[in-house]
């Protein structure tokens, strides 16, 4: 018998089993359980089923047949086990379910529901046929939103064959619901009561027909696939109480803070048409519905209330409770609406202006000028003589109130006898000076101190940026001194940790390498016992896949065995076992690099990594590097030349002359190569991708004709410097339909600003301009972070991006921000998975000079979509202000080409701009002036292209507004006057043209204080570095 | 399997609401189980009352908020989980859980907050029910708000007809949670205060999406705050800021906002501060990561003093503010005693801790408080291995021990030095005990703990 129920299941011959199942006596069915519950466990592949309504998704049938053998056999416990692999999918299933008339089946409905909601019409069929109670879960509700459809198709019995010609949409629900009348007294209003699931909601069945209908290829009326629609139709024939309706509606829409979900209530609201009086009725409703989290909803109680209000059939008063919950809200919508209902609150004479005052103050935290525009009117009219009470919260939100506007809060406060306090300035400008006079001159050169000094004493402002390129300034920090791993303990705990998970330190992988290259030859005697945990966790984990790097090395050091690369195969021949995995023709030069250290570790030969880091990020101290090439000579050992690229793209600026002296001993062509890259003199040698680091290592920015004579066209920064040209283009344009706000069919190529282009879905427009040999990095990029023997590109490998990039070639990360500036540049409105946050961090350093690729990625950044990438370039900007690295005049040369090209979306620049310049005063100046600076040039014509530059407006108006400056250069004036379109961008043009700028003292003192304080922090850095450096 | 769930009957007498009749309200909270089936704690006004409506309808925000979902996440957990209050000496304090147990939330109604009368000590749940939650937004402070937590009379009042039964599956990361959060709660340092205005501009300025996975830095910038991507000076890192939002509106009105942090991890605590009431938040490391996971009182529960416990638990006497000076006088125990057996008090779900006065208050769970232990995995598969003798103690001096403990098919190294424990485990390798020790390290604490006197 089990043979029979096993050939059967086997070949989905569901009839069959039926048949069979039918026969059995309830041991024999017992007995049958267990193969019925393997079988149901198979992933079986072959045909699926296709004659079964919708509401089951294909399933194979083996699957099914299986499933109706346990309904047939199992027992209540046994099919819960199962989960959805228990459930009946077909007819046959269902019935041999019926069949069994077990007396469980009413918890097996529950039980069902739990595990897949969507079973809801298999469960109502057994409802329907008395077989089972209607069981009292929440998934019965939400299976019946989107089941009803199918359930009335069961009901049916249709043949299979004529099911395959049955559209879900030629039936109606509102026809599904009429042929199940009992669903009408009871079960449909629990969909009032459910939260439900994206999935299992009306929300999510009225999307999902949204959707179908959207993209269907038949037209047919989307109303009677909606939820909404349907159940005021059954209202409007008398099924449904109306009113109950609306009640249920309200009530529901209240406890919602999903929107999706929400939609299809407020739709039904809105179906069922409610009168003034019904409105009114439910005003507590809608009240409560004000400071929704969904604005749609808050949006939807505002008009109800506003209206009732209005129409004098609601109490203003009733709203006040309410009014401090809509200030709060982030959007100005719901604020100004506040501030309407305390106008008809005011206007009825019936309230306490000084309470309503009070109410009222709040506005002046919103983030809005408008507001605190609007806020202030009222406390001038309403509390000219204020309370103690509402000067001191008045008083306590002052700094928050638009310059604009905060004048006339001063005056409100002086006028009711409160002044504020006396702004805070910046640091002490005397003290500053003293310190910055007594800072290492030639330092204090680089850092651009003199021309502040000398603009400070001219009463004026200036932010000339620091001239270090990087390479003229010690880079080695005693507190980011990296150790080795000490002992064997330490190297254990740090290699399982490494394999367990992500490192939070990217040196961490480097330290293991050289623990393992280093105490490959320690063997204590407990040496197996205290391995073994690592061992059997290693082999649990290990994956032959790109970037396996350490985990080889392991193999090397713990099992003895080397890896071996044959065609695309990486193979690991273990004794118990072959492991292999496909990895490609080429291997990433971290595997390369891995796989030439392997044969040393399984010989026990005891060397230190040369490219290990001394010192965080990713630098090698040159004397260390020195002195471990020459532990490698000892050893008569040659490390490959990949190790010593990377070695000598990790050296640091300083230490550089001691080196040299020390490499004398050093033979061969590394020898030669290491004393070039320290500025030596050497005969170019044979191993191209040597030569070429050494010659970026000597002098990152410049070229080296001997290597390039020597080893031409090996693409950028190898001979020659890489040089970049950022050149947007107009004609690489095709657009389907309006994808955001730029990228409308609108755009017209006569507009005057040529660079009004789909700048954000060009190929890439980076070229690099070798005078020899032009290439593209575009041509370059596929080949970064590989390793390729025959064409040798040593410098590419550092473009790449996550944590271990900027470690790669320390001095230089333009490469390195090639990567986020090839995704930016492909889309701003780029989210959290493209992770452009995680590469922004280095920005941070104020060692890391801001070129132009780098420049790109930072104010790309300040635009793109993902708020944590645009906090890390807001964090990075401010930075790069207060270090000195970042003046108004490159911003401003870069800011204008990139608002020309309409890179950004306005609002969320501006928005970003704003979070810098809200750092300190200074930084303030630098935003203004950088937008001055931008906002110059051929002004568009177009009136939706002026209209654009508001924000822009805006934040300029404030920015010079607190500054105390006007706008004076005539390019910006003749700018400005020309986007005097009318409407609130002209106001705010008129409003710019119109500050009357003059120089404060106190300003430039306060401005001035902040750029000499960051850049004396900065120089102060250097000469302890060097300090230190000197007495190691 | 670790269970997910335990059976829990709430029976209220009557369901919680909100009386209104003009400017003249009654908010009557309606209670079930703890030191009776039905305490009644308080009966009294409040003298704030659109404020702490606000904070109540601020507290349930958390509660019915939900900030992760796991993928194996099974939708039948709803969020059926009610707030507790605790009536102590002279304040009442209002706690609860998000649905995921990432945030945990608490208002406190301190003696100058609420005028009235004190009646009863103890703990117990609260009927929050929905309508009576919309009500507290109409509450205004002109308006004169009484309130009675529990009460005597309503069983006249209401009759039986009145009575709110819910049977629901409790889940059981609320009740670890509620262990845990202490813990954390007790290592926390503060870091940084500012004003209520600037910390309600900080607040609006944090994304409305949700950050995922990843964390961000809120350093200090001038007299406010401001996220950032980096550490500078003093700084708090928070994975899943999003979870701050509920203070948001809530800053506002607030004196000031009072930062706190745990050195050892990346969990914080947000308390607003409203000179008679606070609300404080206390965020898990991440987002994704719920309290009740974190094996911050494992060692704690699996120290056994049954007799000291007892007599300290039996000196708390309901105190607000527990004064460790105090209760060692009270229970006969030396001051450095004191201080573990609070920890392992709180392991069990007897004391809380507050922030702001530094010190645990006390508050015993309304739950079955024998399931903490019984609902700790690590711990019950340590004890299984002590008990299966795999537990092998290779050296021993002083506070450090090395010991082997033999898992399936592998020998795991554990080193104790002091408070420095290490295992050779994968669990070790992931957290480096910043989710508590391991079953191996337990194992084999638990071991020399049983066996002192022979090693």
């Amino acid at each position: 018998m089990k043979k029979d129920l096993e050939e059967l299941i086997r070949d989905g011959d569901l009839n069959g089993l039926t048949g069979l199942l039918s026969k059995l006596s309830p041991e024999e069915r017992q007995a049958s359980s267990k193969i019925a519950i393997q079988l149901a466990h198979v992933d079986w592949t072959a045909d699926r089923l296709s004659f079964l309504p919708s509401f089951i998704y294909g399933r194979s049938l083996q699957t099914e047949a299986a499933a109706a053998a346990a309904l047939g056999c199992c027992t209540l416990t046994q099919l819960k086990r199962l989960g959805k692999r228990g459930l009946p999918r077909s007819y046959a299933a269902l019935k041999v379910l019926s069949d069994r008339n077990s007396e469980w089946l009413d918890v097996w409905a529950g039980n069902a529901l739990r595990t897949s909601p969507a079973i809801w019409p298999a469960v109502r069929l057994l409802i329907r046929a008395g077989r089972c109670a209607t069981p009292e879960v929440p998934e019965y509700t939400m299976g019946l939103t989107t089941g009803i459809k199918h359930s009335y198709l069961l009901q049916r019995d249709l043949d299979p064959d004529d099911l395959k010609n049955v559209s879900l949409d030629d039936i109606t629900l509102v026809d599904a619901l009429q042929d199940d009348p009992d669903l009408l007294d009871r079960d449909l209003w629990k969909i009032f009561e459910i939260t439900g699931t994206s999935e299992f909601s009306l929300g999510g069945h009225d999307s999902m027909a949204r959707s179908h209908h959207r993209y269907s290829r038949v037209t047919y009326d989307l109303g009677p696939n909606l939820w909404s629609w349907s159940l005021a139709e059954l209202s409007k024939s008398g099924k449904l109480a109306r009113k109950r309706l609306l009640d249920c509606c309200l009530t529901t829409l209240v406890a919602e803070s999903n929107r999706d979900r929400a939609r299809p209530y407020r739709a039904l609201h809105d179906e069922l048409l409610p009168t003034t009086a019904d409105l009114t009725e439910r005003s507590a409703h809608y009240l409560s519905l004000l400071p929704s989290p969904i604005p749609e909803l808050s949006t939807f109680a505002r008009k109800i209330v506003s209206a009732l209000v209005k129409g004098g059939h609601l109490k203003a008063r009733d709203t006040l409770a309410y009014v401090p919950g809509l200030l709060a809200q982030r959007a100005k919508a719901p604020a100004k609406d506040a501030v309407k209902l305390l106008d008809y609150a005011f206007s009825t004479k019936d309230e306490d202006p000084s309470e309503l005052s009070m109410i009222a103050a709040d506005g002046l935290a919103h983030p809005s000028p408008d507001l605190h525009s609007a806020t202030i009117e009222r406390l001038e009219n309403w509390a000219p003589s204020a309370s103690s009470e509402l000067v001191q919260r008045v008083s306590d939100l002052r700094d928050n109130v638009a310059p604009t506007v905060r004048h006339r809060v001063d005056e409100w406060l002086a006028a009711n006898g409160s002044r504020h306090a006396h702004e805070p300035g910046g640091p002490e400008i005397e003290n500053l000076v003293e310190m910055a006079n007594q800072l290492d001159p030639p330092l204090a050169e680089l850092a651009a101190i003199p021309d502040l000094l000398t603009a400070l004493a001219q009463g004026r402002i200036a932010t000339p940026e620091v001239r270090s390129d990087g390479t003229d300034i010690p880079r080695l920090e005693a507190s980011d001194r990296l150790e080795p791993i000490a002992d064997l303990d330490e190297l254990i705990e740090a290699c399982a940790a490494r394999i367990e998970a992500e490192p939070k330190d990217e040196d961490d992988i480097e330290r293991c390498l050289d623990g393992i290259l280093r105490m490959t030859h320690l063997r204590p005697t407990d040496f197996e016992r205290r391995t073994s945990p690592l061992r059997k966790r290693l082999m649990e984990l290990i994956q032959l896949r790109r970037g396996i790097n350490l985990q080889l090395a392991l193999v090397a050091w713990l099992r003895g065995v080397e890896p071996v690369h044959e065609g695309e195969d990486l193979i690991l021949p273990l004794p118990e076992e072959r492991l292999t995995g496909s990895i490609g023709e080429d291997l990433t030069f971290e595997v390369q690099r891995v796989m030439d250290l392997c044969p040393l570790i399984t010989k026990s030969i005891s060397l230190p990594l040369p490219a290990l880091p001394t010192h965080k990020p990713g630098w090698i101290d040159p004397p260390v590097l020195v002195e471990r090439l020459i532990a490698w000579q000892t050893a008569e050992q040659t490390p490959t030349t990949a190790e010593c690229a990377l070695a000598f793209l990790r050296l640091a600026p300083e230490h550089r002359s001691d080196a040299l002296k020390l490499a004398q001993p050093l033979r061969g062509e590394i020898g030669d190569a290491m004393r070039y890259c320290l500025g030596g003199d050497a005969e170019v040698g044979d191993s191209a991708e040597l030569w070429a680091a050494a010659a970026r290592t000597r002098s990152p920015w410049d070229d080296d004709p001997a290597v390039d004579q020597r080893h031409p066209d090996l693409g950028p920064d190898a001979g020659l410097a890489a040089r970049y040209k950022f050149s947007p283009e107009s004609n690489h344009y095709e657009c389907i339909e309006p994808c955001w706000h730029y990228h409308g069919i609108n755009f017209d190529a006569a507009e005057p600003f040529a660079g009004w282009v789909q700048y954000t879905q060009l190929p890439f427009p980076l070229n690099t301009l070798g005078d020899t040999s032009p290439r593209t990095l575009t041509e370059a990029t596929p080949r970064c972070g590989h390793w390729d023997q025959d064409k040798p590109l040593p410098v590419a490998l550092h473009t790449r991006g996550g944590p271990a990039g900027p470690t790669l070639w320390p001095l230089v990360l333009e490469p390195y921000f090639a990567k986020s500036f090839q995704q930016l540049n492909y889309s701003l409105q780029l989210d959290d998975r493209a992770q452009v946050a995680s590469d922004l961090p280095p920005l941070l350093d104020q060692d890391v000079p801001l070129r132009p690729m780098t420049m790109h990625t930072l104010l790309l950044s300040l635009g793109v979509k993902d708020s944590m990438a645009r906090q890390a370039a807001v964090d990075a900007a401010s930075a790069a202000i207060e270090d000195g690295r970042l003046g108004h005049q490159s911003l401003a040369a870069y800011l204008g080409s990139l608002l020309r090209a309409g890179v950004f979306l306005p609002n969320r620049l501006a928005a970003s701009l704003s979070f810098v310049a809200a750092a300190s005063r200074a930084h303030s100046y630098v935003v203004s002036h950088a937008l001055l600076g931008a906002l110059q040039g051929e002004p568009p014509e177009a009136k939706w292209v002026k209209r654009e530059m508001k924000p822009y407006l805006d934040l300029l108006l404030e920015l010079l507004t607190d500054l105390k400056l006007g706008v004076d250069h005539p390019a910006t004036r003749a700018f400005i006057t020309a986007l005097d379109c009318g409407g609130k961008t002209g106001t705010q043009a008129r409003a710019l043209l119109a500050l009357k700028g003059m120089t404060h003292p106190r300003i430039v003192e306060e401005v001035m204080g902040v750029l000499l304080s960051g850049r004396i922090v900065r120089v102060r850095r250097w000469q302890d570095r060097r300090a230190t450096a000197t007495s190691d | 399997m670790s269970q997910i769930a335990v059976a829990h009957h709430y029976r209220y007498l009557y369901p919680s609401e909100l009386d209104e009749a003009g400017k003249r309200h009654r908010l009557r909270l309606a209670t079930s189980g703890g030191v009776a089936p039905n305490p009644h704690f308080f009966n009294g006004r409040l003298l704030r009352p659109q404020r702490d409506a606000t904070l109540l309808r601020g507290l349930m925000s958390v509660v019915q908020a939900r900030y992760h979902v796991p993928p194996a996440m099974l939708t039948r957990i709803l969020l059926e989980s009610d707030p507790v209050v605790t009536a102590g000496s002279e304040r009442l304090r209002f706690e609860g859980f998000a649905g995921c147990a990432s945030v945990y939330a608490r208002v406190d109604l301190l003696a100058t907050a609420i005028d009235g009368e004190l009646s009863n000590h103890g703990t117990t749940n609260v009927d929050f029910n929905p309508p009576m939650v919309a009500a507290l937004g109409r509450i205004r402070d002109g308006d004169d708000v009484s309130l009675s937590v529990g009460s005597d009379e309503v069983r006249l009042q209401y009759g039986a007809d009145s009575i709110v039964e819910k049977k629901v599956r409790l889940p059981t990361r609320w009740l670890k949670s509620f262990v845990e959060v202490q813990a954390y709660q007790a290592r926390m340092e503060p870091v940084f205060s500012t004003s209520g205005t600037e910390a309600h501009r900080f607040l609006r300025s944090i994304p409305r999406s949700r950050t995922g996975r990843r964390g961000c830095c809120v350093v200090v910038a001038g007299r406010g705050l401001r996220m950032s991507q980096v550490p500078r000076g003093a700084h708090v890192r928070v994975g899943g800021i999003e979870r701050l939002r509920p203070i948001e509106s809530l800053a506002l009105h607030a004196k000031q906002l009072q930062v706190f942090r745990d050195p050892a991890s990346t969990a914080s605590a947000w308390v607003l501060d409203f000179d008679d009431a606070r609300f404080s938040i206390v965020l898990s490391p991440d987002v994704w990561r719920g309290f009740s996971g974190e094996g911050q009182v494992l060692a704690d529960l699996a120290t056994d003093a049954p007799e000291k416990l007892q007599r300290v638990r039996a000196a708390l006497q309901w105190s607000t503010v527990i004064d460790p000076e105090r209760l060692s006088q009270d229970s006969g125990f030396g001051d450095s005693d004191i201080g573990p057996t609070l920890a392992r008090l709180g392991a069990r779900g007897l004391v809380g801790y507050d922030l702001v006065d530094n010190a645990y208050f006390h508050r015993e769970l309304p739950f079955d408080l024998s399931l903490i232990e019984a609902l700790q995995p690590r711990l019950k598969n340590a004890r299984k291995l002590v008990d299966e003798r795999k537990v092998s103690i290779v050296s021993r001096t002083g506070t450090s021990a090395e010991a082997y403990v033999a898992s399936s098919d592998v020998e795991h190294r554990v080193v104790i030095n002091g408070d420095d424990e290490r295992c050779s485990c994968p669990w070790y390798a992931k957290h480096h005990g910043e989710r508590g020790p391991c079953k191996h390290v337990l194992a084999a604490k638990l071991y020399i703990d049983q066996n002192e006197a022979e090693l």
